[in-house]
């Protein structure tokens, strides 16, 4: 490599790489990553203690050993069959119908929309199996919908600015081409709605509905979807106060 | 010794004001993508908030320079970054002048993207930010021949992708 060759790239990258503006959210979303951060590691580490003290309950109390019982400590994700709840999606809480389950996602290190919750008419595994496949937006926590009546329900934060203006209230859910994420869990209908986040302009939920079957079946889980969507609820959403020199840096 | 978390939390802040811009154009050359330089500097910038009170004291920039390059390289090992989809452009404060720059920052993303991670980090650290051979095998852990044939290859690759713009076509490598 010449010089004249080093000169040349240093001047294209100069010219060429563009001055972005840094958006004004900045520092208010550096603070809610850090908050985040802090809240999984405590999290984590409860966890943690929870299992030692599960196991440490398990080899000192008489008798407690042999019996087989469900696992104390949940996986990364936890399921729920009445409410589905997240933490990470503004507080999004949903009503699950009769029969659904649904789990929630905190951090997802293999997907590119990290907190996720789904909802489905089958069981849900953790979450995690999928995760190898590379280049998912989500991690889906099933291989497959069952092939003639089956459906996930897929809701991550959208923080994209054009799209708050477009949800709706009660939230539409539209039929869509089906798009990548539904096609590799086999479905044959794709669905997608925006759910407003009370006090947030700057982000919704995206609701993305994947069914299988024919046109009727799909038909009635998006039924059903739209019904809980239009029920959702949230957390009350607190803007970060104003920093002061007497407070701790990142604690909102 | 600094001082309160208060002083922390500006001093921070006052370095996020300074260096952002130029740090998020290092983190656009990383990633070839105004969205993906945001979100990696932001994370970049949350993992090192926490530890400012030490990292302020020891040149700070190389620090959040080496992390973004790093934090980039997990992002690479641990999951495909595709293109992004966008309702529209973001703005540019300065943008730069006529659609002739607007094509030039296009073909200059592809060509990042066609470069491998390392390759892109090492073109960002030794041409973007200007550091020595030895610097830059420093930031990224690996030996000082290590950087002078992967700055060559890179090259060679940014040729073959901006003709026009990097050598004359020819491989002088």
């Amino acid at each position: 490599m010449t010089v004249d060759d080093e000169r040349e790239l240093r001047d294209l990258l100069e010219r060429a790489v563009p001055r972005l503006p840094a958006p004004d959210s900045r520092m208010r979303r550096v603070r809610e990553r850090v908050v985040r951060r802090r809240r999984r590691r405590t999290a984590a580490v409860a966890g943690a203690c929870v299992a030692a003290a599960a196991v440490l309950a398990g080899t000192l109390l008489p008798g407690s050993g042999t019996e087989p019982g469900p696992a104390l400590v949940p996986p990364a994700g936890s399921a729920s069959r009445d409410l589905l709840r997240h933490s990470e999606l503004a507080g999004l809480t949903l009503e699950l119908p009769p029969g659904w389950h649904g789990l929630t996602v905190l951090e997802d290190p293999g997907a590119k929309m990290r907190a996720v919750a789904y909802a489905a008419p089958q069981p849900l595994g953790s979450g995690r199996d999928a995760c190898a496949r590379d280049g998912a937006e989500v991690c889906p926590p099933l291989d497959q919908l069952p092939k003639q009546d089956g459906a996930l329900l897929i809701l991550a934060l959208d923080s994209t600015p054009t799209l708050a203006g477009k949800a709706q209230s009660p939230p539409r859910l539209d039929r869509m081409a089906v798009g990548e994420l539904c096609r590799g869990l086999a479905a044959s209908h794709e669905f997608y709605g925006l759910i407003k986040v009370p006090g947030r302009a700057d982000a919704v939920v995206g609701a993305t509905l994947c069914a299988s079957g024919g046109p009727d079946t799909a038909g009635r889980y998006a039924e059903v979807v739209r019904r809980m969507l239009a029920d959702a609820r949230f957390a009350k959403y607190a803007s970060p106060p104003p920093t002061s020199a007497s407070s701790a840096p990142v604690e909102y | 010794m600094r001082g309160g978390r208060g002083e922390e939390e500006s001093d921070f802040e006052a370095f996020v004001d300074a260096r952002g811009p130029r740090l998020l154009r290092m983190a656009w050359l990383l990633t070839g993508d105004a969205h993906l330089a945001e979100d990696l500097l932001q994370t970049v910038l949350a993992r090192v908030w926490p530890k400012w009170r030490k990292v302020a004291d020891d040149h700070p920039e190389a620090y959040v320079r080496k992390a973004l390059v790093h934090t980039h390289a997990s992002w690479w090992r641990r999951r495909w970054r595709g293109e992004v989809p966008h309702g529209e452009l973001p703005d540019r404060a300065a943008a730069l002048d006529a659609y002739e720059g607007v094509e030039l920052e296009q073909s200059l993303a592809a060509a990042v993207r066609a470069l491998p991670v390392r390759q892109r980090a090492v073109v960002v650290l030794r041409y973007f930010e200007d550091l020595s051979v030895e610097e830059t095998a420093a930031t990224l852990g690996c030996a000082t021949g290590t950087v002078k044939s992967q700055a060559s290859k890179a090259l060679r690759t940014l040729r073959a992708v901006l003709p026009e713009q990097v050598g004359a076509g020819d491989d002088r490598g």
